[in-house]
């Protein structure tokens, strides 16, 4: 298997192709990190003020989107926490506070930025989302509880934003044959550029195609054929800026390892079972397994 | 309402970039070419920007 970094808009964006794959190894990689890959967000948030415009509840749930900083690795999971036994203690969680209050005069807008932790590594990494909008003479305090959780359980602890993956395109021309600029014109990737004098198509970016297949119905039949290979894969992620994107990839593909690992040696320890005693597998094909006895 | 903290199809934050996209339209800038420097590229983003209302401020007097 061959990966190759292709360029991104931003930092915190990703693409890369990948040779000599398939779409089910690289779409578990993708559900991994949709729904496995940890990161911290706030959970729980205790009112002690606030009478702005907006109910608590609204207040709390604009919170938990907001993504903070996860590259940590001493805070522990709260429901394998051995210290307080999943209740909740330093170890497990984080507090932020914010505190605002608005004088007779004027009203003000609280951003992610006045969130404050009692973890200095662990802080909103966009500085500018607006919490809540202030009208002259209102207060707002409260208390955050920021922990470890994953996408399984809640949307906001996803480490992406968008992520994805595409075959890639294998697009081929007629040699010699004419085009009109329309065929060129009528992608919206502006894969093609049309050469005036022999009136051909030349392939300026390929890997902008994204197989909507525009060109060809706009074209003679059988002058340009578009094809997906999907042995070569393009996948691309966004992170929310919760964890640097290269840890993502790298943090999910220990957890598709560590998930083969338990699952071997569970496969492994059942095929000796059913070694020393051929009647357990019987029993777990058959009645035992759907519930049939009961 | 207030502009929603992230997109709700993607989930990409946007919300911080909403107050300098309406000031930089209003000042007569073209909506397309903003967006495209605030870094949305998704049209599922671009419409989160494009479609907010802020009718925050009308509520706003009407605290508890
Ligand atoms: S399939 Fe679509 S994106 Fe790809 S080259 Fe043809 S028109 Fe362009
Ligand atoms: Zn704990
Ligand atoms: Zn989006």
């Amino acid at each position: 298997m061959d990966v190759r970094q292709l360029p991104a808009a931003n930092h915190q964006m990703l693409k890369f192709i990948v040779t000599g794959t398939f779409p089910a190894f690289m779409n578990s990689i993708r559900r991994i990190i949709l729904g496995s890959v940890p990161t911290i967000a706030i959970d729980e948030v205790i009112m002690v003020e606030n009478n702005t415009a907006m109910f608590d509840e609204y207040i709390a749930h604009r919170l938990g989107l907001i993504p903070l900083n996860s590259d940590i690795d001493d805070l522990n999971f709260m429901d394998a926490c051995d210290v307080c036994d999943g209740v909740g203690c330093n170890s497990c969680t984080v507090t932020l506070t914010l505190t605002q209050e608005t004088d007779q005069t004027s009203g003000a807008i609280i951003y992610s930025r006045e969130l404050l932790g009692s973890d200095h590594r662990i802080y909103p990494v966009v500085d500018e989302v607006p919490i809540m909008k202030m009208d002259k003479d209102q207060r707002l305090i409260l208390e955050a509880i920021a922990r470890f959780g994953t996408g399984k359980e809640h949307a906001k602890w996803q480490p992406v934003g968008s992520i994805g993956y595409q075959y890639m395109p294998i697009i081929s021309i007629r040699p010699g044959h004419t085009f009109t600029k329309d065929v060129a014109d009528s992608c919206p990737r502006n894969v093609f550029e049309y050469d005036e004098n022999n009136q051909s198509l030349n392939l300026r970016n390929l890997l902008d195609c994204n197989l909507c297949m525009e060109c060809v119905h706009s074209s003679e039949e059988d002058s340009i054929s578009v094809e997906g290979d999907s042995s070569q894969i393009i996948f691309m992620l966004e992170s929310t800026g919760a964890l640097p994107v290269e840890n993502i990839v790298t943090t999910a593909s220990d957890l598709l390892i560590d998930g083969l690992q338990s699952f071997i040696e569970g496969f492994q320890l059942a095929l000796e079972k059913a070694d020393n005693d051929p009647s357990s597998m019987r029993k777990i094909s058959s009645f035992e397994r759907i519930g049939i006895n009961d | 309402m207030l502009i929603p903290v992230r997109c709700f199809s993607c989930g990409t934050v946007v919300a911080d970039r909403f107050e300098s996209f309406e000031n930089r339209v209003k000042e007569g800038e073209n909506p397309q070419i903003v967006l495209d420097n605030l870094g949305l590229f998704k049209y599922c983003c671009r419409r989160m920007l494009i479609s907010q209302v802020n009718l925050i401020d009308i509520i706003l007097p009407y605290s508890k």
